[in-house]
C-alpha cells in the first residue's frame, strides 16, 4: 500500500500532463498509489496523477454510493482519457483535494462519452451521466493542467468551504 | 417612490437578516436588489429598498398604518430609529443613503454601454500563492483595455489566494489582448490565470 501526500493546487503541475505510450510497471504502479490513495482519503471520489505529483494522464474514480450518482462505472483507473462528446451543461458545486477551503460553482456536460486506456491495455469507453460526468471532467481538467477555479461560472461562485456545528 | 440605499455590518450572528428585514417590512419598504456575505466572520449586506407612497402626492404611508403622511426626510429617520436597535442588539454599524444623491453620478463608460449590449462580459480567476499587488497588477490591466470591473471576489485561505471578476469590455477593446496581457503579468506574478466568456447567449 502507498497512500501519496496530495498536492495542494500551489503546488500541481500547470501544464498539461503527459500520455503514456503503454501500460508497463511505472502505469500500474501509479494505477494503485491512485487508488490507495484514493481510499484513504475520506469523501474522495476521484483523484487525478497530477494531484499525487505525477505528470501523467491518468486517474483514478469511484462514485459509488454517492447521493448524486446515477449510472456508475465502479472503481475505474483510466490513461489517457478522452472526451468523445458531452451535452447538457449543468451547473453544480464541487470541490478538490488540492483545494481544500475552497469549493466552487462549475458548469460541466451532465451526459459524457469518454474514452481510455484501462490497466489492462485495453481500450475502455464509458458513457455515463450526473455525479460521474461531472467527476471524470474534474479529473480529466487536472490532466490539463485546469483546476475547478479555473471554471468558475463568476465571482458569486467561489465558495469558503465550512462545516457547519 | 424613494429609495435608499442600506448597508450593514458587524460581527456574523444568528438572526441578523430577520431582524433588519422584519424593521423594513414594519416600516412597509419594499426590498429591492440586495447582497450579502460573510468575510472572516464579518456580516455585511447592501441592500436598495423603497418606500412607496400611500397616494398620489408621493408620501410613504405610516408606518402604523393609520393613514397618517409624512415627508421622505421623515422616512429616512424612521428607518434609521427603526434600524437602530437591530443595531445596538446585534453591534452592528448601518448607513443608510438616499439613492436619488448617488443616481446623479455619471456612470462609467462600461456600464453606459452595458445597457445596450455592446460590451462583453469575461469572467476572469486568478489564483496562486498570495502575495502583495496581485489585484492591482491583474486590474490595472483591465483597466488600461478600457474594461470595467462589474462583480468582483477575493479569498485567502492558508495563503492561497483567488481572485475571480466579471468585467465588461466595451466593443473596441480586443479580448484577445487583454488576455495575453493578463497572462504575462500573472506569470510575472507566479499566479494563474484564466479568461472565459461571461457573455449571455440571448436565446
Amino acid at each position: 500500500m502507498s497512500v501519496k501526500r496530495v498536492v495542494t493546487h500551489q503546488e500541481i503541475d500547470k501544464k498539461p500532463a503527459l500520455d503514456v505510450q503503454s501500460i508497463d510497471n511505472f502505469c500500474l504502479t501509479l494505477a494503485r498509489d491512485l487508488l490507495d490513495t484514493m481510499h484513504a482519503s475520506p469523501g474522495c471520489v476521484g483523484l487525478a496523477a497530477p494531484q499525487i505529483g505525477v505528470s501523467v494522464r491518468a486517474f483514478s474514480v469511484n462514485v459509488t454510493g454517492h447521493k448524486k450518482t446515477k449510472t456508475c462505472h465502479g472503481e475505474l483507473v483510466l490513461f489517457n482519457p478522452k472526451i468523445l462528446s458531452g451535452d447538457a451543461p449543468v451547473t453544480a458545486r464541487e470541490g478538490c483535494m488540492s483545494v481544500p477551503e475552497l469549493t466552487g460553482d462549475v458548469t460541466r456536460f451532465e451526459n459524457l462519452a469518454i474514452a481510455g486506456i484501462g490497466i489492462n491495455g485495453e481500450e475502455i469507453k464509458i458513457e455515463t451521466d450526473a455525479f460521474e460526468a461531472r467527476a471524470l471532467q474534474h479529473e480529466i481538467d487536472h490532466l490539463d493542467g485546469l483546476l475547478f477555479l479555473d471554471r468558475l461560472a463568476g465571482p458569486g461562485a467561489l465558495h469558503i468551504r465550512k462545516v457547519y456545528k | 417612490m424613494q429609495r435608499y440605499l442600506l448597508y450593514a455590518n458587524g460581527p456574523d450572528r444568528v438572526g441578523i437578516v430577520a431582524s433588519v428585514t422584519k424593521s423594513l417590512a414594519e416600516l412597509q419598504c419594499n426590498l429591492e436588489d440586495s447582497r450579502m456575505t460573510i468575510l472572516h466572520g464579518q456580516f455585511s449586506i447592501m441592500m436598495v429598498i423603497s418606500v412607496c407612497p400611500s397616494s398620489g402626492d408621493g408620501a410613504p404611508a405610516s408606518p402604523a398604518g393609520d393613514g397618517q403622511k409624512y415627508e421622505d426626510t421623515n422616512s429616512k429617520k424612521l428607518i434609521e430609529n427603526a434600524l437602530a436597535e437591530t443595531a445596538g442588539h446585534f453591534g452592528l454599524y448601518v448607513s443608510l443613503v438616499t439613492l436619488d444623491d448617488l443616481s446623479s453620478a455619471v456612470p462609467s463608460q462600461a456600464v453606459a454601454d452595458a445597457s445596450s449590449g455592446a460590451v462583453e462580459y469575461l469572467c476572469i480567476s486568478v489564483h496562486g500563492a498570495d502575495k502583495i499587488g496581485i489585484v492591482s497588477s491583474v486590474v490595472g490591466q483591465i483597466a488600461d483595455s478600457g474594461a470595467s470591473v462589474v462583480d468582483l471576489a477575493t479569498r485567502l485561505v492558508d495563503n492561497a489566494y483567488v481572485l475571480v471578476m466579471t468585467i465588461a469590455l466595451p466593443e473596441d477593446a480586443s479580448a484577445a489582448d487583454l488576455e495575453k496581457n493578463l497572462v504575462r503579468v500573472s506569470s510575472e506574478l507566479g499566479v494563474s490565470c484564466n479568461v472565459s466568456s461571461a457573455s449571455p447567449d440571448v436565446l
